[in-house]
């Protein structure tokens, strides 16, 4: 046997390499001064010291009592039996004190990390997210939600995800929940599937009598992780790598798609009950479905002429135009004391038609995803199916082939009772828009006075010149803006620090203050950087909190910033000097602020509360998502922003409206496209100054 | 203290410093990936990786079949029942192996080269 073995041995009983090695040196040699074994074992006494010290603690060494000691070891067959021994009774201990280790145990069991540790990733392809989805299932200890289209349904029957629900070995604890959309087309197979379920999972259908959307798609496990797709929600993406979705167990943002998920879940019916309404052509008793489109339109039009009370409806983006083209009826109906609500998704186009129509009726911004629904007077409801493109110049969907109508006072106010919450949730339109927030500017030295803090004087002077002086220099295209960022990329110059230079994706939106919002109007603006710019790649943020000067103008400064490369923190302190920004920049881990971009959606989304200002009243935000949904033409800009010190900076964009939903621990805000842009090319260069090039 | 005593036990029970510090953790915290074990015990991952290998191999965690791999502790009773019945079998095989391992001990005799 070599020394080698014998130390392995030593080593297996419990000694460390070196304490293997000093005991066999010992065993083997007889007793020896410390000197002495520090020169055979080559290790200073500085080592060997603390070495003497626990092996003759382990009581398989001993010392001498003269001076210099000498250490001596206790015969191998000896500490054997010293070994066998000490295990024996260190496990007999721990054996008869497990009772008080478990409870020990139970002590500090500390409750699961909410979002120290939270963390974004992104799943791409269609078999990676079904993949992860059956994962998901398997984790899967009390509670598995499901929001998804048919489609989406169906695929998950084609990967076996339902086969993994039915073998799962806890499934008659677990509640699988399922909210899906069920129509006349899908009918048969919606059936068979049905059959082929196991009794474990509950599908609820959606109500689709007003339109309530399928939105967002969504998987939530045990409330402590979400799937969220980012890809289309309404139709399965054709090819399998344009499936995109974000898996997240940051509890804060797990939370408010929880409670969206209950909310859905509550005002859905089991689908065996959709299938019979569908099947039978009746939704509910006097409830009527009118094929022919005159008959619907008299109809309609005799009942809104006799409105006495209120109205309320979901208009489509272009109905407001033609309200506004021809307003006689709903100003009529006003003066009569008919009380207007109209929802609608607002954009650039009708903006100007929603602010007119809202000097003698409210009008609110919703997402474009309700059907056409109108109420009025509690009492009678209808509703049409028509696409936005058969939308002419009429009001009223007189093309539509099927016009839902009913007076069932049970039915009207469910109805009434829905369309009214989604009226609380809306958001009201505003002429200042997002757009004209960023390029408003400051001139000349202003006091602040923060909204926040109950009108109190905010201790800032702010005394730059100008902040966001934007000044059209001259007129491009999507192309140019598309070169020059190409160019620089493959520019060597762009190693030069002194001119520094970030290209990549912009996103701002502007979070309203509103009952859902508890918190001063916010202007949101991000930035998804190539790793081609003078810092390399970050993703980061700018959060402005809307402030009163003294001279009553209101303007949005930037209170806080978040990055999360710290190669551009100086960077950042350097564009936000004399600013509250400049001294609260917090450096974010990679994967707490996540950002990207997907097809038509710029998806920010932090796993971290981000402190806002450090006023005597904290502001702080919670983790939260924000989605920017591009819609209209593509527009390009370019121009010269004037910051401090008469640092500019020179901006090209091409750029979109874009809708706007911010997802917090309190609810989902849904903005207009006019409060919400994202610039899907973006180049920023600082113009050298005068002190720069000396 | 409690949390102390917990990590003394585990250590006697033969479990490294790192080994008990990355199973408290994911027994506390649940399951993670070893990424985020390193960011939260701020141990390089050179270091985690073996110590996770062995805690596997020793079945005190557990890994997800799937990619990204996520590492998950087995319930503490169960870890603590199991060291306290290895630590019985490994007195019990010294008892047993002790001829064995005097004669071998005999014959080997200290090599300062090594």
């Amino acid at each position: 046997m070599s020394q080698e073995k014998i130390l392995e041995i030593l080593r297996n009983l419990g000694l460390k390499k070196t304490e293997a090695k000093t005991y066999f040196y010992l065993a083997k040699r007889g007793p020896k001064k410390a000197n002495e074994i520090t020169k055979a074992l080559k290790i200073t006494k500085q080592r060997l010291y603390p070495i003497l010290k626990n092996l003759q603690n382990k009581a398989i060494v001993n010392a001498t009592l003269n001076r210099p000691a000498k250490f001596y070891a206790i015969p191998f067959e000896k500490i054997l039996d010293l070994f066998a021994k000490a295990k024996f009774e260190e496990a007999k201990i721990i054996q008869q004190n497990k009772g008080k280790f478990l409870t020990d145990w139970e002590s500090i069991r500390l409750p699961k990390d909410q979002d120290v540790s939270a963390k974004f990733a992104i799943i791409k392809g269609r078999n990676y997210i079904y993949s992860k989805i059956q994962q998901m299932i398997e984790e899967t200890t009390t509670q598995f939600s499901v929001l998804s289209n048919f489609s989406g349904l169906l695929r998950a029957e084609q990967f076996g995800v339902l086969d993994t629900i039915k073998s799962h070995p806890l499934k008659s604890d677990i509640e699988f929940r399922v909210i899906t959309e069920v129509s006349k087309n899908h009918l048969g197979i919606m059936k068979e599937l049905l059959d082929s379920l196991d009794s474990c999972i509950i599908i609820k259908g959606r109500n689709a009598d007003i339109g309530l959307p399928l939105f967002p798609r969504m998987i939530i496990r045990d409330n402590q992780e979400i799937l969220y797709f980012i890809s289309s929600q309404t139709r399965e993406p054709e090819d399998q790598h344009d499936f995109e979705a974000i898996l997240t167990d940051c509890i804060s943002l797990v939370k408010p798609f929880s409670s969206l998920f209950e909310e859905l879940w509550k005002n859905s019916s089991v689908i065996q009950q959709k299938i019979l309404e569908i099947e039978t052509g009746i939704s509910a008793q006097r409830t009527l479905i009118i094929e022919e489109p005159d008959i619907a339109l008299a109809k309609y039009n005799e009942v809104l002429k006799n409105a006495q009370k209120n109205i309320i409806m979901i208009a489509s983006s272009k109905e407001i135009l033609l309200y506004r083209k021809n307003p006689s009826l709903l100003k009529e109906l006003t003066k009569t004391g008919v009380k207007i609500k109209i929802m609608a998704p607002i954009s650039r186009e009708n903006l100007k038609a929603c602010l007119d129509l809202a000097e003698f009726c409210e009008v609110r911004h919703i997402p474009n995803e309700y059907m056409k629904t109108i109420i009025i007077d509690g009492k009678h409801l209808f509703q049409f199916k028509i696409p936005e493109s058969q939308i002419k110049d009429e009001i009223v969907a007189v093309s539509s082939k099927q016009t839902v109508y009913s007076n069932d006072f049970e039915y009207v106010e469910k109805a009434k009772k829905m369309l009214l919450d989604i009226w609380e949730k809306a958001v009201i339109p505003s002429a200042v828009t997002a757009g004209s927030i960023i390029e408003h500017h400051l001139s000349g030295s202003e006091q602040l006075i923060n909204k926040n803090s109950k009108n109190k004087i905010f201790n800032l002077v702010y005394t730059s010149d100008q902040f966001y002086k934007g000044t059209q220099t001259n007129t491009i295209t999507e192309k140019d803006v598309i070169s020059k960022i190409e160019a620089y990329k493959k520019s060597s110059e762009r190693v030069d620090d002194r001119n520094i230079t970030s290209c990549g994706t912009l996103g701002y939106a502007l979070i309203r203050s509103h009952k859902n919002f508890d918190y001063p109007d916010l202007l949101i603006i991000a930035y998804d950087i190539d790793e081609e710019s003078t810092f390399g790649a970050e993703n980061a943020l700018i959060m402005c909190l809307e402030m009163k000067a003294v001279s009553g103008l209101k303007y949005y400064i930037p209170v806080t910033v978040v990055g999360d490369n710290p190669k551009a923190t100086n960077g950042w302190k350097k564009y936000l000097a004399g600013l509250p920004a400049r001294n609260n920049y917090h450096l974010f881990k990679r994967d707490e602020l996540y950002i990207q971009t997907f097809g038509n959606t710029f998806f920010v989304g932090w796993t971290r509360s981000i402190p806002l200002l450090s006023t005597k009243k904290p502001l702080v935000l919670p983790p939260s998502v924000l989605l920017l949904e591009a819609t209209g033409k593509i527009q390009s800009r370019n121009f010269e922003v004037t910051l401090h010190d008469g640092l500019k900076q020179q901006h090209e964009l091409n750029y979109s409206d874009a809708f706007v939903t911010f997802i917090h621990q309190k609810t989902k805000y849904q903005g207009p496209s006019t409060d919400g842009s994202f610039s899907r090319d973006m180049y920023i260069e600082d113009l050298l100054n005068v002190h720069d090039q000396s | 203290m409690s949390l102390e005593r917990i990590f003394k036990a585990l250590i006697e029970l033969g479990l490294s410093q790192t080994d008990a510090c990355v199973y408290i953790y994911l027994a506390t915290k649940g399951s993670k990936s070893a990424n985020q074990i390193c960011d939260a015990l701020n141990i390089k991952k050179q270091i985690i990786y073996p110590s996770v290998k062995k805690l596997r191999n020793n079945r005190i965690i557990a890994v997800s079949s799937r990619r990204p791999l996520i590492f998950y502790a087995v319930p503490f009773e169960e870890v603590l029942d199991m060291l306290i019945k290895k630590k019985f079998e490994q007195s019990e095989e010294i008892l047993e192996t002790k001829k064995e391992l005097v004669k071998s001990w005999k014959s080997v005799d200290w090599n300062n080269n090594k």
